[in-house]
């Protein structure tokens, strides 16, 4: 029964595709490219999933074209008005259900900064499957002995404390796997827009009745949370004891390589970072500002010597750089580093 | 109004109120409707800590789910068994902290939504009472995939508005019945108790109710059906995280580039 089930997986990966101005994310094709990698080795096909309003010739084109250049075998694509709006469970989960019961899936992926936190733990409720927020893949080659578990391809999630880790393997838990992914480098293009074929799904739900319920967009509330959301470096100012943030962060800001973002910790919605996935943040001073974190997430402090009574623990630093005093920590010093942090990132 | 504590995951062990269920608690209160909170535990004999925190902080009731099965359930079976008992609570709109959850998942709202045919939402920062009204027939029961195939109607259900904070945006909804709200954190430093919690006993509020406490026998659910073969969130292992400490931007990057 068990081999039974095994075998009945389908080897294919959905990921969601967010976008901006139509065309899609940073994060978005950094999870296609990571998607394609782990395909090779899972025997897997990649579909993307697009949600959007009507798209003319040209607009689909624009948003195709970078999604197979980052590998998709196949585009997805479900058109309707309502997906002009915020992506909400209630108004896009039926477009990721109608993707699940065209294509059924062994993992479905969502970009970091985007709609995973809200789309993924009701689609893997509907699915069945488990949800992995904030995950890496564990991939193990051929030539290699795997860890414990049959799968070439597996998941890991950390805890936020890193005291501990899941491993999921899609072949062991024979049901989809729902995961959110990090914002991480994007690798070289892989496929080729022409390979690309899209697929336009007509058989979505109609919208749950729920005709009364008013969604209204306030976009002017704070106006740099796309850049902070998109970027696979973040760099979070906390205050000195004068109130003022440590560094102030125009500096830094101008001379931030791509993919880079910079802001002052109190000045960012806690929500909002809730829902950053950065490869590398770096804190400049102590704050209680956090991001979400994967097993490839690395926080660097760059704070005047802790005493023996800060509990860095509870700030969950990776790597602690030190400086004698606050006059030490320059823009020029935390400059440096951010200009070699572009070649890592 | 419900709060699930700890975003709806078994706990073993006694916590203290997360800063997020604190927040939900507030805004639930605010509202001016009564407010049950719930707790899932899965080894008797854990301490009340988090549940009689909110208690403390003016919850009207505090029900504790503790039932050795539930160790070994996924999300599916403690958002069925959760569900179950907030639907015999007849509670309307379940809020919970959005990262409350001890494992960071947060995965059990959903499938409470799910079986309740309930309207899923996180990220809320705001919630405003509409006061009660009475219910559409079915609601939930034709969307997609629901679960339960939605919950019995009500006489009357309260009724609120939403404001959602999230990267994309800040979204007004309502009005809303019958929906499973995440609130969103309000950047206090994770783990760390309040002044409140340092300053007063858990017990001492004067007519506080008590404590109750529900077995799956209770809500006639066979454990067999919450207790799984294996973990669906996967395998536990332990995992090390070492401070390092380095003098100069240089090896910073050396560090990064590995």
């Amino acid at each position: 029964m068990g081999s039974f089930l095994k075998r009945s997986v389908l080897p294919n990966i959905l990921v969601y595709v967010d976008f901006r101005g139509g065309r899609p994310t940073t994060p978005a094709l950094f999870a296609i490219s990571e998607a394609r990698r782990v395909s090779r080795m899972a025997g897997a096909s990649l579909y993307a999933v697009a949600l959007t309003s009507p798209l003319s010739a040209e607009e689909l084109e624009a948003l195709a074209r970078p999604i197979g250049e980052a590998g998709a075998d196949k585009l997805l694509l479900c058109e309707a008005n309502d997906f002009a709006g915020p992506p909400l469970d209630f108004t896009h989960g039926r477009g990721l259900d109608a993707a699940a019961a065209r294509v059924p899936p062994m993992m479905v992926l969502f970009p970091a900064g985007g709609a995973g936190d809200t789309l993924g733990p009701s689609l893997a409720a509907r699915l069945g499957g488990p949800f992995a927020p904030w995950c890496d893949f564990l991939t193990t080659d051929a030539e290699t002995t795997g860890p414990e578990g049959s799968g070439r391809v597996q998941l890991i999630h950390c805890r936020q404390d890193g005291r501990s880790r899941r491993r999921l393997d899609p072949l062991e838990i024979e049901r989809p796997i729902v995961a959110t992914l990090f914002a991480g480098r994007r690798s070289a293009p892989v496929g080729s827009a022409r390979d690309l074929e899209t697929e336009v799904l007509s058989s979505i739900a109609p919208i749950r009745p729920l005709t009364s319920v008013q969604l209204q967009t306030d976009r002017q509330t704070w106006d740099r949370r796309e850049i902070l959301s998109l970027a696979s470096v973040l760099v979070l100012i906390g205050n000195g004891d004068d109130g003022l943030p440590l560094i102030p962060p125009e500096i830094l800001r101008a001379g931030a390589p791509p993919g880079v973002a910079v802001e002052c910790a109190a000045d960012v919605p806690a929500a909002v970072l809730g829902g950053c996935c950065p490869e590398i943040v770096l804190k400049i001073g102590r704050s209680p500002a956090r991001t979400a974190r994967a097993p490839r997430t690395r926080v660097v402090l760059a704070a005047v010597a802790p005493t023996p009574a800060d509990d860095l623990a509870t700030e969950e630093v990776d790597v602690l750089w030190p400086f004698r005093s606050r006059e030490d920590l320059t823009a020029t010093a935390v400059a440096t580093l951010l200009a070699q942090i572009g070649e890592v990132s | 109004m419900g709060v699930c504590l700890h975003a709806g995951a078994v706990v073993r062990s006694a916590l203290p109120l997360h800063p997020s269920d604190r927040r939900a608690l507030a805004l639930s209160l605010a509202t001016g409707a009564e407010v049950v909170v719930v707790e899932a535990v899965g080894r008797r004999g854990s301490a009340p800590t988090a549940i009689s925190a909110a208690l403390d902080a003016g919850a009207g009731q505090a029900w504790r789910l503790v039932d050795t099965a539930l160790q070994r359930a996924d999300a599916q079976a403690t958002g069925f068994a959760l569900a179950s008992a907030l639907d015999r609570l007849e509670v309307d709109l379940i809020l919970f902290g959005d990262d409350a959850d001890p494992d960071g998942i947060g995965d059990v709202p959903a499938c409470i939504a799910h079986q309740m045919g309930a309207l899923y939402v996180t990220g809320a920062t705001g919630l405003k009472s509409r006061g009660t009204t009475t219910p559409a027939a079915g609601l939930g029961a034709d969307f997609p995939g629901a679960g339960a195939g939605g919950r019995a109607s009500r006489a009357a259900e309260t009724c609120v508005d939403l404001t959602i904070e999230t990267n994309l945006g800040v979204h007004r909804l309502g009005p809303l019945t019958n929906a499973v709200v995440g609130v969103a954190p309000d950047g206090a430093w994770p783990g760390v108790p309040t002044r409140e919690e340092h300053e007063r006993p858990s017990h001492e509020r004067p007519g506080r109710p008590p404590v109750q406490v529900i077995s799956l026998d209770d809500l006639s659910i066979d454990p067999a059906r919450v207790r799984r073969r294996q973990d669906g969130r996967g395998v536990i292992e332990p995992s090390s995280r070492v401070l390092v400490t380095l003098q100069s931007a240089l090896a910073v990057i050396g560090l990064l580039r590995r």
